[in-house]
């Protein structure tokens, strides 16, 4: 087997050294009872090219299209070479976490860079080396906040965030009876400020709204931070699209206490759902809340400068049942992808593409709404997503532009009855205009409902 | 490997001007700005002005920084430092697959849901437990699916259980993880062969008598939801009683929680379903080679008892089969089961780190069943190997027979004022990793090291050489252990100043330096 | 060894009666040196009661977090604030500037305080 350094020469000389007639001979340990005592019912090995083909075709059993419109939490945007060509070096793809600063300083100091800039782009003041995704960067942020209230035992949830981050909310959220999850309305597309403030109490550790939220729109933070702030609760930004970070004002600079949220846009492609990015940035009176791994500079006995993991003693190596958290690792390979993503891109590159999305999204609504059978719902502010209002036939347009080889946006019915027959369309910078055309063309051209 | 030349941050290297990417043309009209003024996205204060030939020297140069798994071996203890396949990054990066949306209809995603249906079977027949689960995204989100299933299945039944048990050689994460889910823990102690302790242990010193399994049980019963157990334990020893241990806490109705993140040690030679276990995780990014990525991606898949497939996270992948056709084999389709009215819910936005999935099944179909026991007898072997090798030289705590990793201890050492950390750091000026340190917490001066079966009898022989090597420095110059590293680009490094005045991020200097 | 002055328990906290009603709270010297350089503390408002034995705070080193717990019944009244900047303190004086808190005696003293000949004696047993 080719990934194993077996030879009938090296085995036996292994055998003769420790002593034992046979490898068997090692398994004593095991007792017999529950010993496997057949050959598992699977496969048998295979060569690289038998896999390689086998994986092939089950990878062409997916469909393939020219352009996604569809983002809801995962987005298509142009991936620079330089990413996979860097990140496909052994020394970062197969190393292990940084606790052997030394022999680490690599990975170390790439972290403290990524935590730089996700603090830039946040406008917070400090933040790890990364959590799992956005959903799940949403129950620590909300888990952080109950702690750092210390007496209070309630987090308000926007009805505009991701329904699968609520959902990953809830869930984790169950096993704490003394903790509650309150949904706030939304009105008009954004948080409805007037159910908020019937629902702000001093109970109230933190609020979670999106920015933008899921229907694209785009939340007026400090609008919504001063009753927030006002009832002693924090603010806490959850972005989906970290793209937005160019077009929008950093949440920390209005009103948000913590930003949290999923950064899968810098550097990845959609990978059906992960690896993701989650993201957690809070002020500098919290940190010794935050969960996760943080690096921070450190000299060495020459007083040279570097870099070590810190604040260790809130994880879970050391504080066991008592620790912020149970997270033990981070995305690593992730964080390499973005913190490279944001160096090329450097300020105007973000500002650039964020100015392209929002013009690409403004367009393709445009043309859109030229059609008779599509109808604007709200009238928000949006980045690079927003709802339309379809009063035709979802599986018919759906299987027009998979006849054109386009996937189209998500039917927002089926998360949100209220917004039955609502479409949510997605264009980043990766949409040429003809592509655009093209989708507008094919809905046209699909069948007016009887 | 080292680079001699420091690599300052890259917010050094920034020249205002500088642009490391180049926009394509706007083919459509600008964007109107409907932004409310003050939610205008101002400036930046640190993203760098470089070009792309700077980032790419820049993330070079930090690599040799770097100590990766192709440079030779990473005798890390319970971390299970494999080679990663080069086949499973190319698997992964296909466009089909990286290209793939998870907000997508099912019926154009067949190839995705084929593969984790695929890898599922691959994962029940190799722990012989029938549900699976591949939503956590690391190994302690599985720990904490493993923990909320066996809370769901409890109040199913109308009990509220309060209490976890977890034996004090266990990994942090652990307790931190029955903590997240609501449970308090009770320890259990080990032997001194660092098995769990049936029996009230005495600690001989203070005389105080810690409570063994079999009185916390007959005290607790029914309060106990569960029990959290690694095996093979962190010492690399198999948990011989395993099945009595099940026995004794399904008989108060409590369910068995294993912790997977040794199955190296038993692929092809046990299955947890076989000897007890209700649910347990299994860590990919160990025994099934997925990269470390400097600290992640990992991912944590969770397999459990038919009891408590009801409960696992949704959505559940279905295989519905279609009519054999004639010369063209099975067709089958999948579908997402999101019907699934007992379920604890979501624990991961979508469905996992699904491009680690990729590389988990291409490993699997790459070792086969033959290949994959081949490499469990390999990993322990290896393992056996340096253990008599190094056993003269380095104390042995425990005295049981090792798996696939040993456990020393620095008590000879010790002698001579040299201490594990001495050790794990001079290894470091010899050109190797350390194994891993201080853990578990029942060994003092834990030398953890697992060698897995990617390494030949050359690189072990080469290890355990400078190991003796370093056992005689010990007793020779204990100095240079004290100073190690001295070869490394950094000398050890203050991790006092670190935690007491934290600099978590670069900021721009507010006054130009005299 | 220890100051006579001084109560202990036997999770190495003392408690030193300042003769007014008040006491001052700390973590001992030999808790110091196991715990390694103490990176920050996390310590209750002023106000705030406990009663014996109930934790009142955690001591951080770079290796471990020990919770602290209140030898004998009070209310705290006076934080050590030189402890933000200079956790140290509690390494270099752990009795002395590298106090914790003070509090006003709720009652009598806890009757199951060492003194410090019998603490010198549990350090000496568990130095083992």
């Amino acid at each position: 087997m080719r990934y194993l350094p077996s030879s009938p020469v090296e085995d036996q000389a292994l055998l003769d050294a420790i002593g034992v007639p046979d490898a068997e001979a090692l398994l004593k340990g095991i007792p017999e009872p529950l010993r496997l005592r057949r050959e598992l019912e699977l496969p048998t090995q295979s060569a690289e090219q038998e896999v390689a083909w086998q994986m092939l075709a089950m990878a062409n059993r997916n469909t393939r299209f020219c352009a996604q419109f569809l983002g809801a939490g995962a987005y298509d945007h142009f991936v620079p070479s330089a990413i996979d060509a860097l990140v496909s070096r052994q020394e970062w793809f197969t190393a292990y976490t940084p606790y052997q600063p030394e022999i680490s300083q690599g990975t170390l100091q790439h972290l403290f860079e990524y935590q730089t800039l996700i603090c830039d782009l946040t406008g917070l003041e400090v933040t790890n080396a990364s959590l799992y995704d956005g959903g799940t960067s949403c129950v620590e942020a909300a888990l952080m906040a109950v702690r750092v209230a210390k007496k209070r035992h309630t987090v308000l949830v926007s009805r505009g965030l991701h329904p699968l981050y609520r959902e990953v909310l809830q869930t984790n959220f169950a096993p704490h009876a003394e903790l509650n999850l309150i949904e706030v309305a939304l009105k008009d597309g954004v948080t409805d400020l007037a159910d908020l403030q019937a629902k702000l109490s001093g109970d109230v550790a933190a609020v979670l709204v999106g920015y933008p939220n899921f229907l694209g729109a785009v939340e007026d933070l400090a609008a919504l931070a001063g009753p927030i702030h006002a009832a002693g609760a924090l603010l806490v930004s959850v972005t989906q699209e970290a793209f937005a970070f160019g077009w929008l004002e950093a949440p920390g600079r209005v009103g948000a206490d913590m930003a949290c949220g999923e950064a899968m846009s810098l550097g990845n492609k959609p990978s059906f759902g992960g690896p993701f990015l989650g993201f957690l940035a809070v002020r500098d009176a919290h940190k010794r809340e935050l969960p996760g791994r943080v690096v921070g500079q450190a000299k060495d006995l020459q007083e040279r400068l570097g870099y070590v993991l810190t604040l260790t003693a809130r994880e879970q190596h050391i504080r066991r049942d008592k620790a912020t958290s149970n997270i033990c690792s981070n995305q690593g390979l992730v964080t390499l992808r973005a913190n490279i993503f944001m160096q090329l891109a450097g300020p105007d590159g973000l500002k650039g593409l964020a100015a392209q999305n929002a013009a690409k999204a403004q367009f393709l609504r445009q043309r859109m709404l030229e059609l008779p059978e599509m109808e604007a719902v709200e009238d928000q502010p949006f980045f690079n997503e927003f709802v339309l209002r379809y009063r035709g036939d979802y599986s018919a347009l759906e299987a027009a532009c998979l006849q054109e080889s386009l996937l189209p946006g998500l039917d927002l019915g089926r998360y949100y009855p209220e917004y039955q027959g609502c479409i949510l369309w997605c264009a980043t910078e990766l949409h040429s205009r003809s592509m655009i055309e093209s989708l507008v063309e094919t809905l046209a051209r699909v069948p007016a409902t009887v | 490997m080292f680079l001699r030349q420091r690599e300052p941050l890259i917010f050094e290297r920034s020249v205002p001007g500088k642009r490391g990417m180049d926009l394509p043309r706007l083919d459509v009209p600008e964007a109107r700005d409907t932004r409310p003024g003050h939610l205008r996205r101002g400036g930046f204060d640190a993203l760098p002005e470089v070009s792309e030939v700077d980032v790419i020297r820049h993330f070079t140069r930090l690599s040799k920084w770097n100590y990766g798994v192709d440079d030779g071996i990473y005798p890390l203890g319970s971390c299970t430092m494999k080679h990663n396949p080069r086949l499973n990054e190319r698997v992964a990066g296909l466009p089909a697959f990286t290209d793939s949306h998870p907000m997508a209809p099912e019926a154009l995603v067949q190839g995705n849901l084929e593969l984790v249906y695929t890898l599922q079977a691959w994962l029940q027949e190799i722990t012989g437990l029938p549900g699976v689960t591949l939503q956590p995204s690391a190994g302690a989100a599985g720990e904490l699916t493993g923990v909320m299933l066996i809370r769901a299945y409890h109040l199913s039944r109308g009990a509220q259980r309060r209490v976890i048990l977890i034996p004090d050689s266990g990994h942090g994460t652990n307790p931190a993880t029955a903590a997240m889910a609501g449970y308090d823990v009770v320890e259990l102690p080990s032997q001194p062969d660092g098995t769990i302790s049936f029996a009230d242990v005495t600690d001989p010193t203070s005389g105080k008598v810690r409570k063994g399994l079999q009185t916390l049980v007959a005290e607790l019963g029914p309060e106990i939801a569960g029990a959290m157990i690694t095996n093979p334990n962190t010492v690399g020893v198999f948990e011989y009683r395993f099945k009595e241990i099940s026995d004794l806490l399904h008989s108060v109705g409590a369910l068995v929680y294993m912790d997977g993140a040794n199955m190296n040690a038993l692929i092809g030679l046990a299955r947890p379903g076989d000897f007890g276990v209700d649910v347990m995780h299994l860590n990919l990014h160990k025994t099934f080679s997925t990269p470390h990525g400097g600290g992640g991606p990992g991912a944590g898949p969770v397999c459990c008892a038919e009891k408590l497939r009801p409960f696992l996270p949704v959505p559940v992948v279905v295989r519905e089969t279609e009519e054999v056709r004639e010369g063209k084999g099975t067709a089958h389709t999948y579908r997402w089961d999101w019907d699934r009215p007992q379920s604890i819910g979501k624990v991961h936005t979508f469905f996992g780190n699904f491009g680690i999935l990729v590389r988990a099944l291409t490993y699997c179909l790459s070792h086969g069943s033959d290949g994959l026991k081949a490499a469990t007898l390999r990993a322990i072997v290896n393992a056996n190997y340096i253990r008599v090798r190094l056993q003269g030289a380095y104390a042995l705590h425990i005295d049981s027979p090792s798996l696939h990793e040993v456990v020393f201890s620095d008590t000879l050492q010790a002698k001579h004022e040299v201490h594990t950390l001495d050790i794990a750091k001079r290894l470091i000026d010899h050109g190797y990793h350390p194994p891993t340190i201080y853990f578990p917490l029942i060994v003092p001066g834990a030398l953890m090291i697992e060698p897995t079966e990617s390494e030949g009898k050359e690189e072990l022989d080469a290890f355990c050489d400078t190991m003796l090597e370093i056992a005689r420095e010990a007793e020779e110059i204990p100095a240079a252990l004290h100073h190690a590293p001295i070869l490394a680009p950094l000398r050890r490094l203050d991790e006092t100043t670190a935690a007491r005045k934290p600099v978590l991020r670069w900021q721009k200097p507010a006054v130009l330096p005299a | 060894m220890y100051p006579a002055d001084t109560k202990y328990t036997r999770n190495h906290e003392f408690l030193r009666p300042l003769g007014d009603g008040t006491a001052l709270v700390g973590i001992t010297s030999y808790a110091q040196e196991a715990m390694g350089d103490v990176v920050f503390v996390d310590l209750p408002e002023v106000g705030e009661s406990f009663g014996a034995g109930e934790e009142f705070g955690t001591v951080e080193s770079v290796k471990t977090v020990a919770e602290i717990f209140l030898p004998s019944a009070g209310e705290v009244i006076e934080l050590n604030s030189e402890l933000e900047a200079h956790p140290e303190y509690i390494n270099e004086d752990a009795f002395g500037k590298g106090w914790l808190i003070k509090i006003r005696l709720a009652g009598e003293l806890n009757p199951e305080l060492l003194d410090a000949a019998a603490y010198e004696q549990l350090v000496a047993e568990e130095s083992h």
